[in-house]
């Protein structure tokens, strides 16, 4: 696997919140980006559609999203592998994280972004696939804030 | 036949092509007439594909005027388009004494024209960009400096003009250009007429040439060629280099391929001939010299090609956007040296605006979705190896407004051809899934240009030596592959009998429809080779070894349990696990783009892959040819060409090139020959398709799969065998190091 980037996020919630969430397959569908489709079929391991939107290109990906060395509330690590509908090859990205507590009570995740790709996705070029991995991140930054948010609402 | 239409526009770049764009969303009734078979074939195809901010434009110019405007309608136009595009930045580099108040001097005019940059001392420099030469001081940092892929960038302005109501049309090249006082009359070599209201002169570097078809010589163009060299690798370079400019122009560039690689150059050679885009190896020299004194690691590429493209220089120094002399219905959008593709937006706003003012024609805006072409849920075979570019990729492209017409235009279009073999495996089958969608004669498929043909069908009275066809359903695989060979020829088949003579039942998966690689393709196998290849399909018989034809392993992922294989066929394929793999993929034959032979770049120069996937399919690849090598692949393919009725002659080397549509002759041996064929038979370079994502090797051509003296890869449970560990273009010892690399590999699986 190479190492596309490092990077840290804060997010004004305990990390105890943030974890709760890994629990909520609903939840899960909403912060991955793209995320069509979402089944648990093991312990912590989900089949999933994603749609990713490259700027020239919207890929389909069928695959296996799981969630892996977990220490609550510390550590986890996001695997998605899969395949692109239509095109040859896979891809396999890993995404370890770590979380601590920042002076306000808020969570400090620190992330890598490691990928493996064969096939088609790997002809495509690092900078384009850098600029997408960033993109995915910012998306799914986006919506675990929002996420966070509409769980704030008060009951109808 | 006639047709009357408000605007049209004669030239299909990437200006041409933003022209009819702007036109059409401004509700004008708008016809494109390219005189090639495709677009982008012209300057738009062969250029830096850089989208310049400006900042070192001459002030007071027009180019600097349409840059800056350009700049403003970008952001948009990548929205609207959906075209690859990034914002990778620039360093200009300071390498000599007093180039740093250069630099200021250039910081200083850029900010005159608005464009942000930012001065890196030593420090700052090496810390942003560790690759570029000790030598630098300092650099000058242009951050809105950006690249593109100017195919994507010429088709994506035409699909937004149809989608507005405009026309194109190919193949419609202008022989008769009438310019009245109410409209002009546009003749084209068809006879088929078009009156237009107004014709917008966006030819390129024949923009002078159709000027002096309605008695304009108010102007002429001078071909400029930049030669340029692509690399695979990037040696970790994400920013555009470049060198301060000096007398003799804006000096060669480093600069990343939005899909991935480099590019270096261009040279700046100004010509007579406004035809020639021949290269040579001088020139490659140079750009490398030049590159690797702004960045070092560019001495060590390996380049996947040469090539030239052709700027249109004016006489007048700058753009030329104003009617013609021979009245004001015609309008030259001419003279668009170097920087036609940053400037291309700006460009077709202001001459739009300025005949639609002029015309008083009534603006209305007009614009229709952009559709994206989506691919069936399968991908299909793999035709391209190099770029993975999958069946149903190329198939999609038949589903574009403007399908491509030609081999390069596929290319353009979704990349096969593109890669390190520069379509000596993938040209056939891209041809045949692209006359098949177009249905038409795989032979009337062209290169490029009218008269760069391909193919002949092969004549029913010269038989050729055929292979069955591959089954569309694979073999009955067991849940857990034991061990997996990927390649048939003579060390898979090697492999594969040492396997099934241990009690071990392999899976043989072979890319071609038959075993035994290209010497039993070439007829070249000996007689003990051809008797191994007999029990081979023996045990294929009685079950003790499973063969797949028509299939590809198109990636390899390593999993806790061995190996996970996808496997593409013409069929579903399959996802496998195998707790072995060997490596038995052999290489392509080193072509043409790999080495010094200097010339022009027409359709004809090929490798032995090639021709056997030709004859293979019926087809002939050429009529006289020269073919170069020695050895028993070199013979066996001589032999099979001249069985199918081609005239063959035999050369140790070939160094240059003649042809600009179709190979007419080549120098072999120091002496000029006349033939329309060029096959490379003499040397073979590794394939590296599964080994460059696993890390095991870079991503210049060339590099063997590194083994240890077993065959045994750095990564477990993965050997390899044969010429892509040890490469040699008559497989000598393929069949031997297959048999030897599978017993290490089966003792290592007991021990």
């Amino acid at each position: 696997m190479k190492r596309l980037l490092e990077d840290e996020v804060v997010v004004a919630a305990p990390r105890e919140r943030l974890w709760a969430l890994l629990d909520d397959v609903g939840a899960l569908k909403r912060i991955l980006p793209g995320c069509e489709e979402l089944e648990e079929e093991g312990e912590r391991r989900y089949r999933a559609v994603m749609s990713t939107k490259l700027p020239f290109m919207t890929l389909r990906v069928s695959g296996t999203a799981l969630l892996d060395e977990l220490r609550p509330p510390d550590h986890v690590r996001l695997e998605i592998s899969g395949r692109p509908l239509g095109l040859v090859g896979g891809f396999t990205v890993s995404v370890p994280i770590d979380a601590t507590t920042t002076d306000d009570g808020g969570t400090r995740g620190s992330y890598a972004v490691d990928l493996q790709l064969t096939g088609r996705l790997a002809s495509f070029g690092a900078p384009i696939l850098r600029a997408q991995v960033k993109a995915q991140v910012r998306e799914m930054i986006a919506n675990l804030e929002r996420e966070l948010a509409s769980g704030e609402e008060p009951p109808a | 036949m006639s047709r009357n239409v408000q605007a049209v526009v004669i030239g299909g770049g990437v200006v041409g092509t933003a022209v009819l764009r702007e036109l059409a969303q401004a509700g004008v009734d708008a016809l494109l007439l390219e005189a090639e078979p495709a677009l982008c074939e012209g300057t738009s195809k062969a250029n830096s594909a850089i989208v310049h901010t400006g900042f070192d434009a001459k002030h007071g110019t027009l180019e600097s005027r349409m840059l800056r405007r350009a700049a403003d309608l970008w952001p948009a136009l990548v929205d609207e388009l959906g075209v690859p595009f990034l914002d990778v930045g620039a360093l200009m580099l300071a390498r000599e004494e007093g180039d740093v108040p250069r630099l200021r001097e250039m910081q200083a005019g850029a900010a005159e024209l608005g464009v942000a940059t930012e001065l890196l001392d030593a420090t700052a420099l090496r810390d942003s960009a560790p690759f570029v030469t000790e030598l630098a001081t300092a650099a000058l940092l242009i951050p809105g400096e950006s690249i593109i892929d100017p195919f994507w960038l010429t088709r994506r302005l035409a699909e937004a003009g149809i989608a507005a109501g405009a026309q194109v049309w190919t193949d419609a090249r202008v022989t008769r250009l009438e310019v009245g006082e109410s409209d002009v009359h546009v003749g084209l070599t068809d006879g088929r007429m078009v009156v237009a209201d107004q014709v917008f002169n966006c030819a390129g570097l024949w923009t002078d040439e159709v000027a002096s078809l309605a008695g304009d010589t108010s102007f002429s163009i001078t071909p400029r060629r930049g030669q340029f060299l692509i690399s695979e690798e990037t040696f970790g370079i994400d920013r555009i280099v470049l060198p301060l400019p000096s007398k003799m122009g804006k000096g060669m560039l480093v600069t990343p391929i939005v899909f991935g690689g480099l590019l270096l150059g261009p040279t700046a050679e100004d010509l007579d001939d406004k035809t020639d885009r021949g290269i040579d190896a001088a020139a490659g020299e140079a750009i490398r010299e030049a590159c690797a004194a702004m960045v070092p690691a560019v001495r060590d590429m390996v380049p996947i090609r040469q090539f030239a493209g052709l700027r249109a220089v004016s006489s007048t120094g700058d753009y030329i956007l104003r009617p013609s002399t021979a009245g004001d219905r015609l309008y030259h959008v001419a003279g668009i040296r170097s920087t036609g593709i940053s400037a291309s937006p700006a460009i077709a706003e202001h001459v739009v605006a300025e005949v639609i003012g002029v015309r008083r024609w009534r603006r209305a805006t007009r614009s229709g979705a952009l559709t994206e072409a989506g691919f069936a849920s399968q991908a299909g075979p793999v035709v391209c190896l190099c770029r993975s570019v999958s069946a149903a990729e190329l198939l999609a492209t038949g589903s574009q407004p403007i399908p491509p017409a030609t081999l390069d235009a596929a290319k353009r279009a979704c990349g096969t051809t593109f890669g390190d073999c520069q379509g000596n495996l993938c040209a056939v089958p891209s041809v045949q899934i692209l006359a098949s969608m177009l249905d038409r004669p795989p032979e009337s498929i062209e290169k490029h240009h009218s008269g760069s043909w391909l193919f002949e069908r092969a004549a029913a009275q010269s038989p050729v030596v055929g292979s069955p066809p591959a089954p569309d359903v694979g073999p009955t695989l067991p849940e857990v592959v034991t061990m997996l060979i990927v390649g048939g020829g003579l060390a898979g088949i090697g492999a594969a009998l040492a396997a099934a003579d241990a009690g071990v039942r392999p899976v043989l998966v072979e890319r071609t429809a038959a075993w035994g690689g290209p010497i039993a393709r070439a007829g070249g196998l000996t007689d003990a080779e051809r008797h191994v290849l007999d029990e081979f399909e023996a045990r294929l018989v009685d079950g003790r070894c499973i063969g797949w034809l028509g299939a590809t392993v198109a990636s390899l992922l390593q999993s806790r349990g061995g190996w996970e294989v996808s496997v593409q066929d013409a069929g579903a394929g399959a996802e496998l696990v195998a707790e072995r793999v060997v490596l038995a993929c052999g290489g392509y034959v080193e072509p043409r783009e790999h080495r010094a032979i200097d010339g022009p770049r027409p359709s004809g120069v090929t490798t032995a892959d090639l021709v056997h996937s030709a004859l293979d399919a019926g087809l002939l690849p050429g009529r006289r040819a020269v073919v170069v090598g020695n050895g028993r692949l070199a013979d066996g393919t001589a032999a099979r060409m001249q069985h199918a009725g081609m005239a063959v002659e035999r050369a140790g080397e070939v160094t240059a090139l003649r042809g600009e549509d179709r190979l007419e002759s080549a120098c072999a041996d120091g002496s000029w020959v006349d033939v329309d064929l060029l096959v490379l038979a003499d040397a073979l370079v590794p394939a590296p398709f599964l080994l460059r994502p696993l890390g095991l090797v870079d991503n210049r051509p060339g590099v063997p799969a590194p083994t240890d003296a077993r065959g045994a890869t750095p990564l477990p449970g993965l050997w390899a065998a044969g010429t892509c560990r040890a490469p040699d273009v008559d497989h000598l010892r393929s069949l031997d190091d297959g048999r030897a690399v599978m017993l290490a590999a089966l003792g290592d699986r007991a021990s």
